[in-house]
């Protein structure tokens, strides 16, 4: 980790917590309190079918470097964002084939996904144990966002559980978080319990209920949880964590932020991302939650991308077998992908807060499940993270922390610990194989 | 009594209950030997049950299933109950959609199936929310639950409000409740994993589940009250008259549409350069005619020995000219008889099944192969190893797809699992990626000749299929799938014996499927609750 990069800029706290905030009110105040309007956020961007490496990986490492074809989009925010290539998943790697669930499911786990279709083990993913510490500032702990919901039948990938395939975010061992593909969806979940048209008592008497009915619905998942065996208890756990995550929302103030008009569902992929994307932006300016998953597609996505001229489908095409027709369109999909997270830091660089921006106090970590899409390779990741998040990176770099792609680099888990420190959770391990909070970031 | 098998557990059949007596207890059937049945775990209802719940008990115009997220999928199904998990945002949606509903049935012309009697008073209430939570929940409700009802009842008047706030309270309540949510299987003793006969109300939550995609209705209701689900002849009778209830129609929709993959139509999307004759009307037109291909044999009109070898489909004009048959036909959709020359026959010509098996841009006769293995035989082929996988698309530079594949097979690490699934898709090679006949593939002159596996050769599609239809783990297979949708579970272990003899039952029987969703449901393995210690059976 830098120090700051803003010369307006102070640094307070200490023990890897990097705050910014504006010189004067660090001049004339306590320093505690300065930047609490301003928490740090975490965006984690899932795309399918890896990356057509040979168009991903800038040619040069060091701040010097020059953005590649496929990161050519991002040149708006280029100094703030670090490309970082080099590092591993091992834990992803299947048990024999199934290297796009395994490597899903491990996307923001770094643990090993046990191959079954119906006893789902995992272990709990990053942006969790973050949500775990700082959800309870927010009235959403965290959104879990996608644009593809299931495919509508068939396995998922050669024995193991579509779950495995499907989510990214994981709240434990065995329980992963469903995602939502509706706008309208995401939109009442940032402004649910919001009537403006309704009085304080009113508002209040509908909470009332809404807790009373909570109340009743605890108490029959308790007498029921005496009567069930083991696993259904378990089962029965979700439901009440379900309630208490609502109770504790209805226990916060609804919001009165960003007046926006309710979204529509649509079908169309650009358009849906598009609306995802400001509805994320939205969320987070609104701090409705510091914590967001997004999924641009589900594991091994065989979607066709007729409007970038490649209309077989994604996974067929991430089997490129080395030809260059393969590559081409493997390459307008893969930036295609990359303008879509362009648009959405893009988004969140308008944001102003205090004298920086939203983007500047948030990180985005953006990857895929595997390297090569053809080669299945769990090593030297395509990862993009772009936001500073308060300084805690030095960004407009391209890091590579293993140059030879023939060994496995250091372990992603490294990298999330570091990301977790930055959201002000420290943690010493992380994962099935983390060593440590990688350096040089 | 008809008992098949040698090793352990017994089937219903069709004179008699199981063993003497279906609930003197578990494994008590012929030999007496330990039961058979698989753990079961709290089944959730899942976006498709919910949907349909609401709708028979309410009569609901709201869909708020639409937007809840998608269930996992299981095996191949969406309603196995160990992968359907409830997180905090499937909970939240809950919660509003037991809202909206509550306040819609008090509103509109719902109200009066709810609301029979005058609310004002308390008597009245309680048999309001008696009749409605054992409705919603699929069993009597106590009279300790409906004084609790009573009790969120009050908390309406408590804020100075009236009864209707007070009973779309209770409405909500019961509609969030997790017996509405889950379909519970109580244990006395819920330590136990002995297995245990399931109560009568449970039964008709597992029947009406598994053929309705649903909760029971009224006539179930009383046939789980008077007892008349305890022998096999009342099962059986009510399976026939559920299965003429047009709420059957889940058994096309769920079962066969992820069986045999119909759903997916939805989703494939041909490249447009390449076919630029499909649109919405084909892949109706396709949809349509597997699912009234399917309903025939779930109707009993059609025998499942004869599910690959038929001589009949149902085609519109549209689906006609697409498939090149000579039918004078409207735009309806109707029954049309096949003669032998007739490059359609069953199940792998139809246009749906050709068309999910395929590229956007060509056909993939292993992605065929492997359906046909997965789904017709049970057969899970060897994966690839790594990197290995798929033919580059569109590349036919270097002779046909059935030579590209023999190159391939001449690998003897790829051939040891190629030999399987190739053959099996290059004998579908006459009808190309969305299921339309041809001779020729970009030049090259078709052949679907081949050779299985175990030796036997065609020289085409429908002699192929005769194949398939004659292999006796097809038969396994149709029952092995059948009982998963059913009992929303993997075969156990322990059940797979119990399956094989199934399956030659059923093929004694006639190979007609009412007649297999009676085996199941009579058996041991549906009307009895074995619940789990561990994570996982």
């Amino acid at each position: 980790m830098k120090g700051p990069k803003f010369s307006r800029r102070v640094m307070v706290g200490g023990a890897g917590a990097l705050v910014t905030l504006p010189l004067f009110e660090s001049l004339i105040g306590d320093v505690a309190y300065a930047d609490d309007s301003f928490p740090a956020r975490l965006i984690c961007y899932y795309v399918p079918n890896g990356m057509h490496m040979a168009a991903w990986t800038p040619a040069q490492t060091g701040s010097n470097y020059e953005l590649s074809p496929i990161l050519q989009p991002l040149g708006p925010v280029r100094d703030q964002i670090i490309v970082v290539s080099g590092l591993s998943n091992t834990p992803a790697l299947p048990d024999g084939p199934g290297d796009h669930a395994g490597g899903t499911s491990g996307f923001l786990t770094a643990a090993h996904a046990n191959k079954s279709e119906t006893d789902i083990r995992l272990g709990i993913s990053m942006d969790q144990v973050i949500a775990n510490e700082i959800g309870d500032a927010t009235r959403i702990a965290s959104m879990q966002i996608g644009i593809d919901g299931g495919g509508n039948t068939g396995n998922c990938d050669s024995g193991y559980a579509c779950a495995y395939s499907r989510n990214i975010s994981w709240a434990s061992e065995t329980q992963p978080l469903s995602k939502t593909t509706s706008a309208q969806v995401v939109f009442n979940q940032i402004f649910e319990g919001t009537d403006p048209n309704a009085s304080i008592a009113e508002q209040e008497r509908r909470k009332h209920y809404r807790t009373s009915v909570l109340d009743y619905v605890r108490e029959q998942a308790q007498s029921l949880q005496a009567k069930l065996g083991h696993a259904d208890k378990a089962k029965l756990d979700q439901y009440t964590t379900g309630i208490f995550e609502l109770e504790q929302r209805l226990s916060k103030a609804g919001l009165v932020c960003g007046a926006t008009e309710e979204p529509s569902d649509t079908n169309d992929i650009v358009e849906k991302v598009r609306i995802m994307s400001d509805l994320m932006v939205l969320a987070l300016q609104c701090d409705a939650t510091r914590v967001i998953s997004f999924m641009l597609g589900n594991a091994g996505s065989n979607r066709s991308y007729p409007f970038l001229g490649a209309s077989g489908g994604h996974h067929n095409y991430s089997h490129h077998q080395g030809d260059p027709a393969n590559h081409a369109a493997l390459q307008a999909i893969d930036t295609w992908e990359v303008e879509q997270l362009s648009y959405l830091l893009q988004r969140m660089n308008e944001v102003p807060e205090g004298t920086g921006t939203l983007l500047q106090h948030s990180q985005v970590f953006f990857s895929s499940e595997i390297e090569d899409g053809d080669a299945h390779r769990h090593r030297n990741l395509p990862v993009v993270l772009a936001g500073a998040c308060h300084g805690a990176y030095d960004t407009g770099r391209h890091i590579d922390y293993e140059p030879d792609k023939s060994v496995n680099g250091p372990p992603i888990a490294n990298l999330f610990l570091t990301m977790m420190s930055a959201m002000g959770v420290n943690r010493s391990a992380f994962g099935d194989n983390s060593t440590g909070p990688l350096g040089e970031l | 009594m008809v008992v098949l098998l040698g090793c352990e557990g017994a089937i219903g059949g069709s004179d008699g209950p199981v063993g003497s007596n279906p609930f003197s207890g578990p494994g008590e059937g012929a030999a007496g030997v330990t039961a058979v049945t698989g753990a079961q775990g709290m089944h959730r209802l899942n976006r498709t049950e919910y949907r349909n719940t609401v709708r028979d008990l309410l009569g609901t115009q709201l869909d708020p299933a639409a937007n809840f997220p998608a269930d996992d999928v299981s095996l191949g199904f969406d309603n196995i109950a160990q992968v359907l998990t409830v997180s905090p945002l499937q909970f939240e949606l809950y919660e509003q959609a037991a809202q909206a509903l509550a306040e819609e049935a008090l509103n509109t012309g719902i109200r009066e199936s709810v609301v029979f009697c005058d609310p004002n008073d308390q008597g009245c209430r309680a048999d309001i929310f008696r009749e409605f939570a054992g409705r919603a929940w699929r069993r009597p409700a106590t009279d300790e639950e409906v004084a609790r009802l009573e009790g969120l009842f009050d908390v309406a008047l408590n804020e100075g409000e009236g009864v209707e706030q007070g009973l779309e309270l209770g409405i909500r309540g019961i509609l969030l409740s997790p017996h509405f949510i889950y379909r519970p299987e109580l244990d006395d003793d819920p330590s136990s994993t002995e297995s245990r006969p399931l109560n009568d109300y449970e039964l008709a939550s597992r029947l009406s589940y598994f053929l309705w995609s649903s909760m029971p209705d009224e006539a179930l209701f009383e046939a789980a009250a008077n007892g008349t689900l305890r022998d096999n002849e009342g099962l059986r009778a009510e399976v026939d008259r559920m299965l003429n209830d047009p709420k059957a129609r889940a058994l096309v929709d769920n079962f066969a549409g992820q069986w045999l993959r119909i759903r997916s139509l939805q989703d494939h999307v041909p490249d447009y350069a390449t076919f630029p004759q499909w649109d919405s009307g084909l892949r109706d037109a396709m949809r349509l005619e597997a699912e009234l291909f399917f309903d025939e044999f779930l109707s009993g009109q059609a025998a499942m020995n004869e599910f690959l070898l038929t001589d009949f489909t149902f085609l519109n004009d549209r689906l006609a000219a697409h498939y090149g048959l000579p039918f004078d036909l409207g735009s309806e959709h109707q029954r049309v008889s096949l003669d032998e020359g007739d490059p359609r026959f069953g199940l792998l010509t139809l246009g749906s099944t050709l068309t999910v098996t395929s590229t956007p841009i060509r056909t993939s006769p292993v992605k065929r192969g492997v359906w046909i293995l997965e789904q017709l035989l049970c057969t899970e082929p060897p994966p690839p190893p790594p990197g290995v996988e798929g033919l580059p698309e569109g590349d036919m530079s270097s002779g046909s797809l059935r030579d590209q594949l023999e190159r391939h097979r001449a690998d003897p690490t790829c051939a040891s699992c190629h030999n399987l699934m190739d053959p099996l898709g290059l004998g579908l090679e006459h009808y190309d990626a969305i299921g339309a006949y041809r001779t020729e593939d970009d030049g090259f002159t078709i052949d679907a000749s081949g050779q299985l596996i175990g030796g036997e050769t065609f020289s085409n599609a429908r002699e192929m299929a005769a194949l398939i239809q004659d292999d006796e783990r097809f038969d396994v297979c149709v029952v092995e799938k059948l009982f998963t949708y059913a009992l929303g579970r993997p075969v156990a272990t322990t059940e797979h014996p119990f399956v094989e003899a199934m399956a030659r039952a059923f093929a004694q029987s006639g190979s007609e499927l009412p007649e297999l969703i009676k085996l199941i449901v009579t058996s041991e393995s549906f009307r009895t609750h074995r619940g789990t210690m561990e994570a996982s059976p």
